[in-house]
């Protein structure tokens, strides 16, 4: 856990989703992210990021060891990645996602583009 | 297409039939996006009298090519339409997330032709568009409705809803969205709801193809750094719109007890600061914004609980203000109710107010309000209205027409303040002392809104009584503000934090490839607007300046109280600054375009009707050479005065010096001495005024607020002992310092006057700096 996630603080204009998707896949297109805002709304009226904690859970559960640790961050390796979607359904934080386009899930690559662009720094490092 | 979806998805309920239609390039080029493209689609489609609640009018849901990129505020819609309040073309926008699913979804327009025998949903799912049965949510609230929808869908479908309002075609029903974002404005909700059409659910999946990604990745992140780095921006973050209240107070343009004044005296238990205090739960944004402007309330006492997103400065105006209810909850209870019944807030808050001014002078009573007693303040009696409104009960099925419609029909001197233009009711700027803002509001192409050109800051700036000079403004802002609606952003980053304008013509061009500049973005817009005017023309005839007409309150009564006391606009004055916007545009006297500007703007290929083509032959209006200034307020007055006792709110004592005093020293000096001799002369009721202006003058910028804290708040005390407490709780903190000056400016009329003069452009400073 190298991050602090300050939900009550997230006001879900997705900015996060956009920069992601812009620096990741070179695309407009947040439904390519590796993160979510998700809001509970109308009632209690909060947001939730669910964001990649690097907690290496995808890793263990992964059938063909395709997710790869290096310096801590785990990534996807997509030439050994059969698509079986095994980690998408272990990840605690529900922050690896699917998009019909890609046959590879999407998960963060710590590019930390999000952390610099959020107005309200609800993603953030901890020190 | 870079930078559109590129389709055009056509939805006919009475046949049930989807098909989809290429966006073509000349079009984009043309028109832009959401509000150039829904005024092109109504202008060709819908034809002249077309019934708006019939099957052939069209709503079109149009976003443009910023909304979903990364730009500060790209998340908004158009929801445009033959308007059932005011016969003419009628958009509103909103913002949330559904602008960009739809453009994710792959489509930049929908447009709903037609009318359902039951009502239907429209389910858009990339390319999987249905129209479902929706007989379950009928009748159900709009926050409900929703609420339901994302149950049964997915939350990741983003969805907008008419109420029971909408259904019932109340003619101001609004579509809802994210459980708190409206397209309030000129009964969008009631095109729906003729429509049989309950919500919109969409969902999208697919990527928007920028021309140059590079350019675009790096104007957006620079366009976010200039947010960010804005010193104004953490006010907005904390209090949105409703940190405006105290501002519309402090400089008298807050709508009070319909519109009767500009100063509401509880406004301090209604600001964005109170309302952070008590009732906001959370934040909330619309897509890619990082002002953050919507506030999620929640209210909880014995009785009920709620959650909404507002009040809005507008619903506070509207609601707060103009029914004189003071006290923050309850504003926030009657907007969470408009919101569910899905009713504009706008519309609905002057609704309840002409009704309740009605009340007040016996022109409605008891028997015809359905035993509702309807006086200023009165919270439940608005509730149990509302209702009966949204269901079209009793006297609510009269008022559901609105405030034109209602006047009409209620009669007995009603028209004179009945507040609208066009047929749509006034928003939340009460304009006598604001020219350039009573000038926008006569203009704007759907009515009185306020969004157009939100001229009211250069007002301030340049000197509140003066006219010389306004349209030009008007104009001005009449093209970059309709600018951002045709590129589907907010235009508040550019209003509030300053972002340069050209940054958004090189975000345009990167992300579209169309080489265009500022200039060409403001001709497109330009075009739209010329557009918009034709379409009034045709629908609803050629009146001149029948169009822009002002309500009779303005020109006729006088403000009774606040710091805009005694103000009012001339006939005259309204004139002039009609001809001088008529000029401007290169229209005749009537308000029609020329055929020079017609031509210069490529819409003589247009099908013109013959009638509107001869008067565009008459040659472009001329401004009068003097301004009638100096004259209407002399002439005024005298007239006025007698109506000016008329009203309950203020004694007349304050007033009637105010006459001869204003006679002395208007001619002494030119434009921006006037707001100084009135306010001197009711000193003598009200000693503290000139006070407050010297130290203004000395403190220089900090001290706005505090110039005009004092002189309102005496006026507050001598109305009904409820509202002590307020005045009680203000008293200690500033008026103590001040009590000192007044004395000795008292006495020596002369002394004031002068310093006055200077703090009027003083002040112009003051607001631009704040940005509001």
């Amino acid at each position: 856990m190298r991050v602090k996630l300050d939900n009550f603080k997230c006001t879900g204009c997705r900015t996060c989703e956009m920069i992601c998707s812009m620096v990741q896949f070179r695309e407009n297109n947040p439904k390519k992210a590796a993160l979510r805002v998700q809001g509970k709304f109308p009632a209690p009226g909060e947001y939730k990021v669910r964001f990649c904690t690097q907690c290496g859970k995808c890793a263990e559960v992964c059938p063909v060891g395709a997710i790869e640790e290096k310096n801590g961050i785990y990534k996807i390796n997509p030439q050994k990645c059969t698509g079986c979607w095994t980690c998408v359904q272990a990840c605690p934080e529900e922050a690896i996602f699917i998009h019909k386009d890609s046959p590879v899930p999407i998960k963060c690559t710590w590019c930390r583009a999000c952390m610099d662009i959020c107005p309200r720094r609800v993603i953030r490092l901890k020190d | 297409m870079n930078g559109y979806a590129g389709k055009i998805l056509r939805v006919n309920l009475s046949k049930g039939e989807v098909s989809t239609e290429p966006l073509t390039d000349k079009m984009a080029r043309d028109y832009i996006g959401g509000r150039g493209f829904a005024a092109k689609i109504l202008y060709d489609e819908v034809p002249k009298g077309t019934d708006p609640l019939g099957e052939h009018n069209k709503l079109v849901i149009a976003s443009g090519p910023l909304a979903g990129t990364l730009v500060p505020g790209a998340g908004k819609i158009t929801l445009a339409a033959l308007s059932p309040a005011t016969g003419s073309y009628g958009d509103s926008n909103m913002g949330g997330h559904i602008a960009t699913e739809l453009r994710y979804a792959g489509y930049d327009v929908i447009i709903v032709e037609g009318k359902s025998t039951y009502p239907v949903y429209l389910y858009i799912d990339d390319e999987v568009v249905e129209i479902r049965d929706a007989t379950g949510y009928w009748g159900k609230g709009a926050l409900q409705t929703e609420t339901l929808l994302k149950c049964s869908l997915g939350d990741d479908f983003q969805i907008c809803t008419i109420g029971p309002a909408g259904e019932n075609l109340v003619k101001y029903a609004c579509v809802s969205h994210d459980f708190g974002r409206q397209a309030g404005r000129t009964g969008t909700g009631t095109v729906m709801g003729s429509k049989k059409l309950k919500a919109v659910a969409i969902r999208g999946s697919k990527s928007i193809p920028l021309a140059n990604f590079n350019e675009a990745l790096k104007i957006g992140r620079e366009l976010f750094r200039d947010c960010m780095a804005h010193p104004a921006l953490k006010e907005w973050q904390d209090y949105g719109t409703a940190g405006v209240v105290e501002w519309a107070n402090e400089i008298g343009a807050f709508p009070t007890r319909n519109f009767q004044s500009g100063y509401f005296e509880d406004y301090k238990n209604l600001s964005g600061k109170v309302m952070r205090k008590h009732i906001v739960k959370n934040d909330k944004a619309c897509f890619c914004c990082p002002m953050n402007c919507g506030k999620y309330s929640h209210v909880k006492t014995p009785t009920i609980e709620f959650y909404v997103e507002g009040p809005e400065y507008e619903t506070t105006a509207l609601v707060g203000g103009n029914l004189a209810i003071g006290k923050i909850e309850d504003v926030a209870y009657i907007n969470w109710l408009c919101d569910d019944l899905g009713m504009d807030t706008i519309s609905a808050g002057n609704v309840v107010g002409f009704a309740m001014e009605c009340y007040e002078k016996n022109i409605l009573n008891k028997s015809k309000t359905d035993g509702l007693e309807l006086k200023f303040g009165n919270v439940v009696a608005t509730a149990a209205l509302l209702h009966k409104i949204a269901k079209r009960e009793g006297i609510g099925d009269l008022l559901a027409e609105g405030v034109r419609f209602a006047s009409e029909k209620i009669g007995k001197g009603s028209e004179k303040f009945a507040i609208q233009v066009k047929g749509l009711e006034w928003s939340g700027y009460e304009s006598r002392n604001a020219p350039a803002m009573m000038l926008s509001y006569l203009t704007s192409d759907i009515g009185a809104h306020h969004n157009r050109a939100w001229a009211i800051t250069h007002d301030i700036a340049v000197g509140r009584d003066q006219v010389e000079s306004k349209a030009q403004k008007v104009v001005q802002l009449q093209h970059i503000r309709p600018m951002f609606d045709m590129l589907g952003l907010c235009r508040l980053q550019w209003v509030e934090l300053a972002i340069d304008l050209n940054k958004y013509a090189t975000a345009f061009k990167a992300i579209t490839g169309i080489p265009y500049n500022l200039d060409d973005l403001l001709k497109a817009s330009e075009r739209v607007w010329n557009l918009t005017r034709l379409f009034l023309l045709r629908e609803q005839g050629l009146k001149g300046k029948e169009h822009d007409k002002s309500p009779a309150r303005f020109y006729e009564e006088r403000v009774p109280s606040g710091p805009t006391k005694g103000k009012v606009i001339s006939k005259e004055e309204i004139q002039y600054l009609l001809d001088d916007y008529y000029r401007l545009r290169g229209w005749t006297s009537d308000g029609v375009p020329t055929m020079g500007k017609l031509k210069e703007l490529g819409l003589d290929v247009m099908d013109i009707p013959q009638d509107i083509l001869e008067a565009a032959k008459k040659p472009v209006a001329v401004t009068p050479k003097t301004p009638p200034k100096k004259a209407s307020f002399k002439e005024v007055p005298a007239k006025i005065a007698e109506k000016v006792p008329a009203l309950k709110v203020e004694p007349k004592k304050p007033i009637q010096p105010s006459k001869p005093a204003a006679k002395k020293p208007a001619p002494k000096k030119a434009a921006p001495s006037k707001p100084a001799p009135k306010k001197p002369a009711p000193k003598k009721a009200a000693p503290s005024k000139p006070a407050p202006k010297k130290p203004a003058l000395k403190k220089a910028a900090v001290s706005r607020p505090a110039a005009k804290k004092p002189a309102p708040k005496k006026a507050a005390a001598p109305r009904p002992a409820a509202k002590k407490p307020l005045p009680k709780k203000a008293a200690p903190t500033k008026p103590a310092p001040k009590k000192t000056a007044p004395k000795k400016a008292a006495p020596s009329k002369p002394a004031p006057k002068k310093p006055a003069i200077k703090s009027s452009p003083a002040k112009g400073k003051k607001a631009p700096a704040k940005k509001r």
